[in-house]
């Protein structure tokens, strides 16, 4: 009878530790909605760096025996379909939701996530607003503040220009907080927002705002938009002969295609500050690039790269925890202090935007390349 | 006194007047059509403002949930009311914030509501933007319901239609003036010419009418003379008879009192013999008289034959001018002549005499009848056809037309029988001739041309 027993307890056991832990992760994201110009959704940028991400994790997880089920929620081009989504997450029953790309997004989510108490993930939401709301919601991206800072240093100290007008989508959450946190910003390094000129972000010509600018004396225009926004107001600036530096941040992108594809090969001179470039020289990088390219036949951007990274993350935080319940997720999370990404260094401080070097591109013929880097230790070169 | 108006003023007052009832008919027209197209304009509004309205309030629902998006309200309120071609955009926060001319609309706090305001002009949407159980406020859009554009349209369509009613008011009237001044007083003097020949007894067949009223009037009118003459006639015939049996019983009551005469007397004597002979004398004398009234009364109505020989017809007309020398010279009227030597030509001598007789016994009548120059001429024309007679006067003339005076009972004598010109006309005709009355133009009063024509086989025949 002992003997049995024995025999039942080690057959348990081994049924037991044998048996994989599914993971189920949420993905939040526009799948649906299509770029204008773009073959690929933006949604679907980030979905194949969350994939890459499973996939060159796939070793460490099934050693662990952990499967991660990923589920898709998509928001599309609705901004308020964000809250449905999420409570249709919490319903799911998914450990942590991974997405919500734009600031705006984000910001509707966050609230409800940290209500649910169900870990939110933005790779790529810079709004400053962010980090305020406290636990369970965690930011891939720096802050509009840091972007702001490293802009305005840049424009004033780099460009030496002072006198800038801003062109910010009034209902654009990351593009009016940037403009904000970018004057402020300016002030403080002696420069001046000369003029705001308000416009909205589904505009398709910008002459009007082109045209409220002649007469007036500026040295720069800072176009804190996203990218195919940035581009047609860049092309109706040119089209109006305005021929001053455009500025921009990480909205603008780093790969290009639609970007440079608006603006129908026309020069100018535009500095935009962000997180990453396909053309770095980084092991890390090289190896991202030659990986994404080799899976899905097109060069990755700037969603599907801080997908891969915080996804990477995610899984780091994933397998160091036993269990997988919200609550074990948010608080392995909170606990990982330092994390490298192929964007480089994240300093993590729990539920706040990390800090990491910043990049600052300068658009050419062939289109964006880097300018600069700036590092957290070294500062701005 | 009131004025009769005349026909120009009556189409011009019919012409106002029906011009002014369609302008009045056209601008209640034009009233009622703005007043649907009011409201079609209403609904297509209020399908307008719904149409995008969700859309909206989904657009607008995140500037209340992100407060770094506010800044763009007043930028997309804009831009909707320029793209939708809005009255009036806004967020208000409730009830109290629905001012004039939609104050009085009850908005609901779950559902659209629209309205229209107190003067009809404009309709309003009004959304509330809610999220879950949170009610942010309400996006308020408003526009008129009729657009310039229907004003416009009302004004062409008006102004275009005046135009067009004004040029067909002026086409008609200038059509019905020309008919009403012209074309009808002209056919109706035809038709008052055609009743006068009529009643001359020169009836026309053919007359142009313009309207078949006007040829079913003659018809009518044609009639009624048809019967009046008749009637006439027969009155007229009722009072010759009365008046021959008066001439017929005067000769006959002298014979009656000769023969009673004769019976008084006793048989072989001398007185006897002598009222015999008195008597045959009455009767030689009477007799004939009796033969010529009822002769003369006979041929008025009777067609005449007569039986040409070639003779000459200047003798024929000479010895009837001699007849009358005696009546003219105690009538105090001189008879001028200007008659050919000779004429031969076929004709009844007899009957011939009778026409001469009584065309010069007229004129030696009328011509008596006249203050001044009294005077009377007979003249004839030769030709290788015809011979024209004309017998011409001093007097008076013709009054009316000159053809009346060869109808039956038509006289101008008191004691005239009105059958002597009936048998001349007659007699002429019964030649193959013609007889015209006209004004004299070298004597001032009647002329009677009388023409036989020169038909000499007919008469070996």
């Amino acid at each position: 009878m002992k003997l049995l027993t024995v025999l039942l307890l080690i057959l348990f056991s081994t049924m037991t530790f044998g048996a994989t832990k599914k993971v189920h992760i949420g993905l939040a994201s526009n799948f649906s909605e299509l770029s204008t110009v773009s073959f690929n959704p933006y949604g679907g940028y980030f979905r194949n760096g969350v994939k890459l991400a499973l996939e060159h994790n796939s070793k460490r997880l099934a050693d662990k025996q952990i499967e991660i089920v990923l589920k898709e929620f998509d928001y599309g081009a609705d901004d308020l379909n964000v809250l449905k989504n999420v409570k249709e997450a919490d319903r799911s029953g998914v450990s942590a939701v991974i997405g919500y790309n734009y600031s705006s997004n984000a910001l509707m989510a966050a609230p409800l996530h940290a209500k649910l108490k169900l870990p939110m993930l933005s790779p790529s939401a810079s709004a400053n607003r962010l980090s305020s709301f406290g636990r369970y919601i965690h930011l891939g991206s720096f802050s509009n503040q840091y972007m702001a800072q490293v802009l305005a240093k840049f424009t004033v100290e780099g460009l030496k220009s002072k006198k800038i007008v801003v062109i910010p989508a009034g209902n654009c959450a990351y593009c009016t907080d940037l403009a904000d946190t970018f004057e402020k910003e300016l002030s403080r390094f002696g420069g001046t927002v000369v003029k705001r000129v308000l416009v909205i972000q589904e505009d398709k010509n910008f002459e009007l705002a082109a045209q409220s600018l002649k007469g007036l004396d500026f040295d720069a225009v800072f176009i804190p938009n996203q990218e195919l926004t940035a581009a047609r107001i860049i092309l109706s600036l040119l089209e109006a002969g305005i021929k001053k530096p455009f500025l921009g941040a990480d909205g603008w992108g780093n790969e290009g295609s639609e970007f440079f594809n608006v603006l129908k090969g026309r020069k100018f001179d535009g500095y935009s500050v962000t997180h990453w470039h396909p053309g770095l020289k980084t092991k890390s990088s090289i190896d991202f690039v030659s990986s994404y390219k080799g899976s899905f036949k097109n060069l990755p951007n700037d969603s599907s790269v801080l997908a891969y990274d915080f996804m990477n993350f995610l899984i780091e935080a994933i397998l160091s925890t036993k269990t997988h319940d919200r609550e074990s997720v948010e608080e392995a999370l909170r606990k990982i202090k330092v994390f490298t990404g192929v964007t480089g260094k994240y300093l993590m401080s729990p539920n706040k935007a990390p800090q990491k070097d910043i990049l600052i591109l300068k658009t050419t013929e062939a289109g964006f390349a880097v300018d600069q880097s700036v590092s957290l230790h070294r500062g701005q070169r | 006194m009131k004025s009769t108006p005349t026909l120009r003023d009556r189409v011009w007052q019919i012409s106002i007047g029906t011009f002014l009832v369609t302008i009045v008919l056209m601008f209640t027209s034009f009233t009622l059509y703005s007043m649907k197209k009011a409201k079609l304009a209403e609904e297509h509004v209020i399908n307008e403002l719904s149409s995008n309205i969700e859309s909206q309030v989904n657009q607008f629902l995140p500037s209340f949930l992100l407060p770094e998006q506010k800044q763009g309200i007043d930028l997309l309120l804009e831009r909707i009311k320029k793209n939708e071609g809005l009255k009036e955009t806004k967020i208000v926060k409730g009830q109290s914030d629905i001012d004039f001319p939609f104050s009085h609309c009850k908005i609901s706090q779950t559902d659209i509501t629209t309205c229209t305001s107190q003067d009809q002009r404009l309709t309003a949407v009004v959304a509330p933007l809610r999220e879950s159980d949170e009610l942010f406020g309400y996006l308020f859009k408003s526009k008129e319901n009729v657009s310039p554009n229907y004003l416009k349209e009302i004004v062409q369509v008006a102004f275009l239609s005046l135009i067009v009613l004004g040029v067909v008011f002026v086409g008609i009237y200038i059509f019905i003036s020309r008919l009403l001044s012209r074309t009808l007083p002209t056919a109706l003097d035809d038709l008052v010419s055609w009743i006068e020949a009529d009643i001359n007894g020169m009836r026309a067949d053919k007359i142009d009418l313009p309207f078949k009223e006007l040829e079913d009037l003659k018809i009518k009118i044609s009639e009624v003379l048809d019967r009046y003459n008749s009637s006439r006639d027969q009155a007229i015939i009722g009072q010759l008879t009365s008046g021959i049996m008066h001439d017929i019983k005067t000769p006959l009551q002298s014979i009656v009192s000769a023969m009673y005469l004769v019976e008084e007397q006793e048989a072989g004597s001398l007185k006897r013999l002598s009222r015999l002979e008195n008597a045959h004398l009455m009767s030689k004398t009477n007799l004939p008289i009796i033969c010529n009234i009822i002769e003369t009364t006979l041929d008025g109505n009777r067609s005449i034959k007569v039986q040409k020989n070639t003779d000459d017809i200047v003798k024929t007309i000479e010895s009837s001018i001699k007849q009358n020398e005696e009546m003219a010279a105690f009538r105090n009227v001189e008879i001028l002549k200007k008659l050919p030597c000779e004429k031969i030509i076929p004709h009844d001598s007899t009957q011939f005499m009778r026409v001469v007789n009584n065309l010069v016994k007229n004129a030696i009548e009328a011509a008596a009848d006249s203050r001044e120059k009294r005077t009377i001429l007979i003249s004839a024309e030769e030709s290788e056809s015809e011979i024209r007679l004309s017998v011409e006067d001093s007097g008076c003339g013709i009054s009316g037309h000159p053809d009346k005076i060869f109808k039956a009972f038509r006289t101008s004598k008191a004691r005239g029988t009105g059958l002597g010109l009936v048998i001349t006309k007659k007699i002429v005709e019964a030649h193959g001739g013609k007889i015209v009355a006209s004004k004299s133009a070298e004597l001032g009063g009647a002329q009677m041309v009388v023409t036989i024509p020169n038909n000499r086989t007919e008469a070996v025949l």
